[in-house]
């Protein structure tokens, strides 16, 4: 199969740095993420950037599926072409699915997503772009994880908490109920993952090292 | 209109820039400035605050001098309220509230980031843009949503017009660095490798300019220059593009100091490019701290009667883009 034939097939989304588009495998939908050149970008930064993040999300996402992470499954990878073929996923990102539905029906969506950063992080596995545009949510209100070109196998508690603060940035840019949601997400986070609460103490520490961080804004 | 727009005298004061201007709706009536530049090192506060106590009553006389109409038409008197150093914050509240007083004029109270985005959305035609504002103090993604200018995306570090005026200093260029830097930049040949980290729609600097030092003793300035460019402004591209990917907005509004930049001008119009949206920069003489883009957000505080009462007019060092209240914005 020559992944670039398939790419002649419709595209379905257009992310930051990918096209997504859809094809079949054996009659399953899949999705092909092409990583595009950028041309605001020295060639050679570019060519770097797409390499390793290719390769971190290949390897990366194969991680947190073996360890029963809803993610799509890995289907193939080319690299020369930098495109990687995933199991397409039906839903919605997290971010559409916010506008629709009122907090209290978003709290069960986001007690299921902490656990499953929970599973995530107990592995030492780090998602790296931890945002609500890379939470796709399946039938069911099912949440999988997407879009993993920035992550990579680490234990230090300094990583992880990276992912939750970013995850709580873009919460906080966009919803009013942000502290809520959050807190069921750390709920579940913290059920699956006890240590977690190190994680959470350290996000504490890099929020007040930022600049200029709102006394209402910092969490107790 | 059968009411004339009104005239907001605008004071910037909230690091080495003392900023004082007049304007009438968009229309730019009188604009004075000067700014301090240490003879070496960086800014300190309390050094730029007796600057700016010396230069604003020069800029003051200056301005009521050339008014083409008798000063009590003025209608209110903005000034930057926060964020900035505190000790240049307090004298420019000093003088505003002697203005206020001597006019009897109410009182403005404006967020110093949020006038660098008034200023971009009074003169150019961005009209709900994504916001990458740069400067010497700060560097913020931001965009409008529910009734406020939320950061997507910020430095967790310094900000980028401080890393250029650093690694500036460390090569012995004169002071500030960033335009010295972005000439040799011109110059440079060879790419040498740096650390390339972005977090969301964050970045952080301060590592960078670390590398880069360490650069510099084997290699040539105009070399470091151009590679410590290609990097970070990558990086501020890639953020760029990532929020309006994200959000839609469908047009991009670069500000602040940096925004004089060339070649960061170029990198953000091909990233506009990339995600189909309109390009607007501010024009370059109006990029850095000035008075006009404190009046231009003064004039939207006043028309939705958001005025400060002398007795609430203590300075907020630490005031952050999302906590002002965007009332002029449906
Ligand atoms: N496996 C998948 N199944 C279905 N849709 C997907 C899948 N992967 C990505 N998408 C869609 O494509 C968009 C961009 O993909 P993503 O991996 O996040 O790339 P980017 O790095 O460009 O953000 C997602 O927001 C989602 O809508
Ligand atoms: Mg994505």
């Amino acid at each position: 199969m020559d992944p670039m034939n398939l790419l002649k097939k419709g595209q379905i989304a257009k992310g930051a740095e990918a096209i997504i588009y859809r094809g079949t495998f054996l009659q399953d939908p899949i999705a092909i993420k092409h990583r595009l050149p950028k041309a605001y970008r020295h060639p050679d930064i570019d060519n770097r950037i797409r390499l390793h993040r290719l390769r971190s999300e290949a390897k990366v996402m194969t991680s947190a599926r073996k360890i029963g992470v809803s993610v799509p499954c890995l289907m193939g990878i080319d690299i020369q072409n930098h495109i990687l073929i995933l199991e397409s996923l039906e839903g919605k990102i997290l971010f559409e699915k916010m506008d629709s539905l009122p907090t209290e029906k978003l709290q069960p969506i986001f007690l299921k997503i902490g656990r499953q950063i929970g599973l995530l992080h107990s592995n030492d596995i780090i998602h790296g772009d931890l945002t609500v545009f890379n939470v796709l949510i399946q039938l069911e209100e099912k949440p999988s994880l997407i879009d993993f070109g920035l992550g990579k196998i680490s234990n230090e508690v300094e990583a992880k908490a990276d992912d939750i603060l970013t995850f709580y940035s873009t919460l906080k840019a966009i919803e009013p109920a942000s502290k809520i949601l959050f807190s069921t997400f750390l709920e579940g986070y913290l059920g699956v993952y006890p240590e977690g609460k190190n994680t959470y103490e350290q996000m504490k520490k890099i929020q007040s090292r930022a600049r200029y961080i709102a006394r209402e804004d910092r969490l107790e | 209109m059968t009411i004339s727009e009104p005239i907001i005298l605008g004071l910037e004061g909230t690091a080495h820039t003392a900023g004082v201007a007049v304007i009438q709706g968009k229309q730019i009536l009188l604009n004075e400035s000067s700014t301090y530049f240490p003879p070496q090192g960086g800014i300190h506060p309390r050094e730029a605050a007796n600057y700016l106590a010396k230069q604003f009553p020069k800029l003051i006389e200056k301005i009521f001098q050339n008014l083409p109409f008798k000063a009590d038409k003025i209608d209110g008197i903005a000034f930057s309220q926060g964020p900035g150093l505190g000790p240049c914050l307090r004298t420019t509240a000093t003088v505003a509230r002697a203005v206020s007083l001597k006019l009897n004029k109410p009182l403005l109270g404006v967020n110093h980031c949020v006038a660098h985005v008034e200023l971009g959305r009074t003169i150019t035609p961005a009209n709900d843009p994504i916001v990458l504002y740069v400067s010497g103090g700060n560097t913020q993604l931001i965009t409008f949503l529910n009734g406020r200018y939320r950061v997507l995306g910020e430095t967790l570090d310094i900000a980028i017009g401080n890393a250029l005026d650093t690694l500036g200093r460390e090569m012995n260029l004169p002071h500030p660095g960033g335009p010295h830097i972005e000439k040799q930049a011109q110059r440079g040949k060879d790419l040498l490798q740096l650390p390339y980290t972005i977090k969301g729609m964050s970045f952080s600097f301060s590592g960078m300019v670390t590398a880069a030092k360490k650069l510099i003793a084997n290699h040539s300035i105009s070399d470091v220059c151009y590679s410590f460019q290609e990097y970070t402004f990558a990086i501020l591209a890639e953020a760029t593009e990532r929020a309006l990917s994200c959000t839609k907005k469908g047009s991009v509004l670069l500000t602040g100091g940096v925004a004089a930049n060339a070649h960061l001008q170029n990198i953000i119009k091909e990233v506009a490019n990339e995600q189909d949206s309109s390009y607007y920069v501010v024009p370059r003489n109006l990029a850095g701290d000035n008075g006009v883009m404190i009046a231009f957000a003064g004039t939207h505080l006043l028309n939705s009667g958001d005025i400060l009462p002398i007795q609430k007019s203590q300075v907020k060092p630490r005031w952050r883009t999302d906590q002002v209240k965007v009332r002029w914005i449906p």
